[in-house]
Formats: structure tokens, sequence, C-alpha cells
């Protein structure tokens, strides 16, 4: 049966094909296992509750965020993640340089909490007297979230335009050209006495 | 045969290169020198809490300069030395800093009362302060601040406290305990090792 694996002169093309899908099957799940999973468990303690696990690769984080488009999340994004950004990347880039230790550690009555790092993840548990919370966060899967978050940076709205739209904003109440016309909608809601231009701001 | 083995060369160094992956991420691991660590125990028997926190100096030292909100820009806290309700606006704390650093080492403030003593000193470049409340079982606070720290905090413009260099000059001291605070229900201990566990 393995004749077919094999011709005159070594490996046959079928025998080839498996062995290249086989070394590219060990490749993809090294790289899968060198990202690591990200690891959530809630357990709610009340009668009933629920427990909810979820493992997932840390390597698919960029592949579906190659889906969520930039400048869709730098609309939405709050200035205060804008103005927090430097400070989370430096923080980053020392937490992934860090061996495994003890970062947080409470320890009561009714609550235990432990923030580790251990083996190039940021674990985080939680024991209340309502829930048990784990999380397990791969650190190199955040690099890519941040570069995301970067790039957003360009489409979020500007400080002038903070104020117009809160924390939130809307995507038509900074740059692009449809700028003015959505801020005459915004005149003639407000015209009409629906309130403030912030309340119309989130209406739209 | 020959390619077989070809074959199962590059199978087992796949295997290698998935097992090297997570061991060469810890090999790049560096050793954060210093680590700050605060310890508080509250309350005692059933009802006890403790908290450990053990900050290495090193992600301190690259946070604390991107920290960019309200008066807290630069790795510096802008102080308004001159608002209405300040006392600090008619002391010039920098003057009494170099004077202090001039001066030998000595008790330069001891107040006894009732209730309360309080003593001042500077012992081999630190600043040590001594805070008892009551007699017996009250409040006892002591901070030993190198000096270096003081100066490093005080090192920026008018008006700034500059937290940065402060945390720079604390990872260059060595090894000692910051602050203990004892009092009836709690202990509060802060210090600065090599360790990056807190014991």
């Amino acid at each position: 049966m393995l004749n077919i694996f094999r011709s005159e002169r070594g490996l046959s093309v079928p025998g080839g094909m498996l062995a290249a899908a086989g070394v590219g099957a060990i490749l993809a799940g090294s790289y899968l296992y060198s990202q690591g999973l990200i690891r959530v468990s809630v357990q709610e303690k009340s009668p009933g509750g629920e427990h909810i696990r979820l493992a997932v690769p840390a390597a698919i984080v960029p592949l579906a965020l190659a889906f969520v488009p930039a400048a869709e999340i730098g609309k939405h994004m709050p200035a205060e993640a804008r103005q927090h950004l430097p400070m989370v990347e430096a923080a980053l880039n020392e937490l992934q340089r860090l061996p495994d230790c003890t970062l947080v550690q409470v320890d009561g009555p009714r609550e235990h909490v432990r923030i580790r790092v251990e083996d190039g993840k940021m674990v985080v548990d939680v024991n209340d007297h309502e829930d048990e919370v784990h999380l397990a966060l791969p650190l190199g899967s955040l690099r890519s979230v941040l570069a995301k978050l970067h790039r957003a940076v360009e489409f979020s709205p500007k400080d002038g335009d903070s104020e117009l739209s809160g924390a939130w904003s809307h995507p038509g109440h900074h740059g692009g050209g449809h700028h003015d016309e959505e801020c005459d909608v915004t005149r003639e809601v407000d015209d009409d006495g629906s309130g403030s231009t912030e309340s119309t701001a989130e209406s739209l | 045969m020959k390619k077989l083995l070809a074959v199962a060369g590059i199978l087992l160094l796949a295997a290698g290169v998935a097992l090297a992956a997570p061991a060469s991420k810890s090999g790049s691991k560096s050793s954060a020198d210093k680590w700050l660590h605060v310890r508080v125990e509250d309350g005692s028997g059933t009802d006890a809490e403790t908290v450990h926190v053990n900050v290495p100096l090193s992600l301190a030292e690259a946070v604390i300069p991107a920290i960019n909100v309200d008066n807290f820009k630069n790795g510096k806290v802008h102080v308004d030395m001159n608002g209405g309700n300040n006392h600090l606006q008619d002391v010039d704390i920098r003057k009494i800093l170099t004077a202090l650093r001039d001066t030998p080492d000595g008790n330069f403030v001891t107040v006894e009362g009732a209730g309360d003593n309080v003593q001042v000193a500077k012992q081999g470049g630190y600043l040590v302060a001594k805070v008892r409340e009551g007699k017996a079982g009250g409040s006892k606070v002591d901070a030993r601040i190198p000096f270096q720290v003081v100066e490093a905090l005080l090192s920026g413009d008018d008006n700034e406290l500059n937290i940065a260099a402060a945390v720079r000059a604390l990872g260059e001291h060595g090894d000692g305990v910051l602050v203990t605070v004892d009092d009836e229900k709690s202990k509060v201990r802060i210090w600065v090792d090599s360790k990056n566990e807190s014991q």
C-alpha cells in the first residue's frame, strides 16, 4: 500500500505532497503553539451558576483584527484610550521582558486576587464569594492589538472634536468630506429643539 | 530510504522549532534589577487581609514618562505651589534640601508631645523620619528615603516633582526599606530589593 507514495526514484508526487502537507501542518502547529492560548474561565458560584470556558489560539488575534478596519476602530476610540496608548505600549514592552513573577496578590477572607506573569502570559485569577475568574493572555498577542490601535489613532477624533462628541464620538464628526453635511444635519435637528448638540450627535 | 530520512529530518526540525519557540522567549527575558515591593496587612484573625504588590522599577521607569494625564506629564507632576490653600507657597523646598544635604548627620526636628513624637534626621545619606503616636500600642511610622531620591524628585523645574527621576534614582540605589507603618490594625511595608517576590 505504501507503494503509491514511492516511485522508482524515491517519493512519488502524492508522497511528496503528503510530506509537504505534514511539514506545513507541523509548522502551523508550532506557530500556534508558540503564540499560546488565550484562556478565559468564569464560574458563577450561585446555585445553577454558569461556567464559561474559552480557549482561543492567540495566533488568530492578528488574523481576526485584519478583518476589522482601523478606521472603524478609530472613529469609536475614546480620547482616553488614545491618551493612554503610549503608556500601555511601554508597559507591554517591559512586561514581556519580565521573568515569571507575581505582580499583585490580595488574600482576604472573602476574596483572593492574583495577577502574575507566567511563561510570557499575563495571568489573572480572581476568586471571591460570587465568581471565580481565570484569565490567561499571551502578552505577544497584545502586540498586534496595539499595532492596530496605533493605526486606528489616525482615524480617531481630534481634540477639538472630542468636546462635541464626548468620549465615544460619531464617525461623522471628524475629518472627511461629510463633515460639513453632518454638521448641517446637527444644526437642523438642534433647531428643531431636540436638545443639545451632544445628544444630537449621539442620536446620529 | 534516504528521502524518507530527509522528510523525517524536516519533521523533526519543525518539531524542534515548535519546542524552541517558547524556550527562546524565556531566554530573552531580562532580569529587572530592582523591584519595589509594597505589603499591607490589614486586620487580624479570620478577617485579616494581605496585599502584596511587586513592581519592577524598570516597568515604572518605562511607564511613568508615557503617562500624560492632567498635571502628570513626561514623568513629572506639576504641583501648584502658589495655590490659594497651599501651605508650601512660602517654603522653598529646594533651598531647604540643599541646606540639609550640606549639613552633617544629625537630628533636625524633634517634637516630643504628650501623645506624639516626631523626629526628622539625616543619617548616612538618608532622610529619616520617625513618627510615634500615643504612648504604647499607637501607630509607628518610619520613613528612610535616600537623599539622592529626594534630590531627584526635586530636580525638575519649580512647581514640579520629577517622579521619573526619583524612580531612576531609587533603582540606582541599594536595597532597603523605605517606609514602614505599624499600628493596631494594620502594617505597611514598602521596600526595594532585587527579588521579584515579596517576602
